[in-house]
């Protein structure tokens, strides 16, 4: 008997016109940076409570809700803590945000042509272009210019054993590397009230 | 026995509909209602009612009751719509009628509750199918505000908002902070657990909408009504809350068409200068 049921990421379309519930569990500076465009909840997994959750939006034991985070592992994870409260009608969206149409989301990684290097690249030509004017230089100027391809060489290999770049983190601090979160960070208004509500 | 409850929001007007029945049970009750309406256009749709009409279908369900928690002057009930798709009665609280008193005169319309189907008594009882109902008079924000006690989960309409959005207003003609006060003593009476499903969410951008606090939690935590809050600290902050506050958008075409079930006609009468 399965818990919960997994669709594809290409049913979001119809997932969001349906009206049903779409439950988003990443954590609030994920959801800042990158998030759907149909109307859904962000509970963060570590925050969530599945009766508190469907008491409070009126939905009852049966009401359809979609897991959605940023691959699909924390989805499961909510689907299954829901399924063991017993919530029979919970869905997993395969692949999260991540397999998401670029299209349907909003936030600093939404769809634009790409106008710069990422960091890893930014190491590679920095790497490669040294490797390569050090050698011209220690051919045809001085012996002591190999140092430099030596040194490159050297980051390259440790980088790559390690994990650890110093090349990446530094350039992380360069102002054309400052992520300049350009989403217009919709803040949450449904139930804005029409003028002259009731409270 | 306790009830299932399925709320729907209407964010255009900031309502929340339920639909009540009772496990393995056929038969329901719809609370609330919302019939949308553009006032610019003099235009209804049927959209928000619609969508808790399939609801209904889709459980095989059958429309007991079609329920007011009071007249809204924020929005047309669908009542009558319902009703016609649906079967049901309409019920509402025995004090429209004194509610109808203050206003007929202002639209010069014929109403007399005839749309109706059933006037409750303060504390009368009722059943949705297999579920134990009660009425519990709670005015304050009317006259004729009405809690449905519905086993452990308790209809507030206005009387009582989450914790963090207060209390219905008390301006409206017929509105009293005091009438407020004394509804909300009753309802923290109510059990801990019990359920407190509101009218209307007016949430912060922080959080979505949502429909209910239990009674602990808004004796706990309630901004205007907490269980700490004595009666003249409310009043006094309810009555500056509301003090120069806006007439809600669709007033007159609500009430004229909620004092009457839902009824729309061909015309919406806006009496100038008369509020």
């Amino acid at each position: 008997m399965a818990e919960y049921t997994v669709v594809p990421a290409t049913d979001l379309a119809r997932i969001a016109a349906s009206g049903a519930t779409i439950l988003d569990v990443r954590t609030q500076m994920e959801h800042d940076a990158q998030r759907l465009n149909a109307p859904h909840e962000l509970v963060p997994l570590d925050q969530l409570n599945p009766d508190d959750f469907m008491l409070r939006r009126g939905l009852d034991a049966e009401a359809p809700v979609y897991m959605l985070c940023k691959a699909g592992g924390r989805a499961r994870k909510a689907a299954a803590l829901f399924a063991a409260a017993g919530y029979k009608n919970t869905y997993v969206i395969d692949g999260g945000i991540t397999a998401c149409d670029p299209a349907a989301t909003t936030g600093a990684a939404a769809p634009a042509t790409r106008a710069k290097l990422s960091i890893e690249e930014q190491v590679r030509l920095i790497a490669g272009s040294a490797i390569i004017i050090g050698l011209f230089l220690g051919l045809v100027v001085k012996n002591v210019f190999f140092l430099i391809p030596f040194l490159a060489g050297a980051g390259l290999a440790y980088s790559g054993a390690t994990g650890d770049c110093r090349l990446a983190l530094l350039l992380a601090r360069a102002p054309w590397n400052k992520s300049a979160n350009v989403s217009c960070n919709l803040p949450k208004t449904p139930g804005k009230p029409t003028a002259g509500g009731c409270a | 026995m306790n009830p299932n409850v399925r709320g729907f929001f209407d964010e255009a007007t900031a309502t929340w509909t339920y639909v009540v029945w009772a496990d393995g049970g056929k038969n329901c009750a719809v609370i609330d209602s919302v019939l949308d309406y553009d006032a610019a256009a003099g235009r209804t749709a049927t959209t928000s009612a619609d969508k808790v009409i399939y609801f209904i279908q889709s459980k095989g369900l059958a429309v007991e009751w079609i329920l007011e928690t009071h007249i809204h002057a924020d929005h047309l009930t669908a009542a009558q719509y319902i009703r016609q798709r649906l079967g049901g009665r309409i019920g509402v609280s025995r004090h429209l009628l004194d509610v109808l008193k203050t206003w007929q005169p202002l639209f010069g319309l014929p109403m007399d509750g005839g749309q109706f189907d059933h006037f409750f008594n303060d504390d009368e009882s009722f059943s949705i199918g297999a579920l134990s109902a009660r009425i519990i008079h709670t005015p304050g924000h009317t006259p004729a505000d009405t809690t449905y006690l519905i086993g452990d989960a308790a209809f507030v309409g206005d009387a009582m908002f989450l914790p963090d959005v207060g209390t219905g207003r008390c301006d409206f003609p017929g509105g009293s902070a005091a009438d407020s006060y004394d509804s909300t003593r009753k309802l923290l009476a109510l059990p801990d657990a019990t359920r407190l499903y509101a009218g209307h969410d007016y949430p912060s951008a922080t959080r979505g909408p949502q429909c209910m606090a239990t009674v602990a939690e808004q004796k706990a935590g309630n901004i205007l009504a907490a269980a700490a809050i004595g009666k003249d600290a409310f009043i006094q902050n309810r009555n500056n809350s509301d003090k120069g506050k806006h007439v809600p958008e669709l007033l007159l075409p609500s009430l004229q068409v909620n004092l009457r079930a839902g009824v729309v006609g061909d015309h919406i009468r806006i009496p100038v200068n008369a509020l």
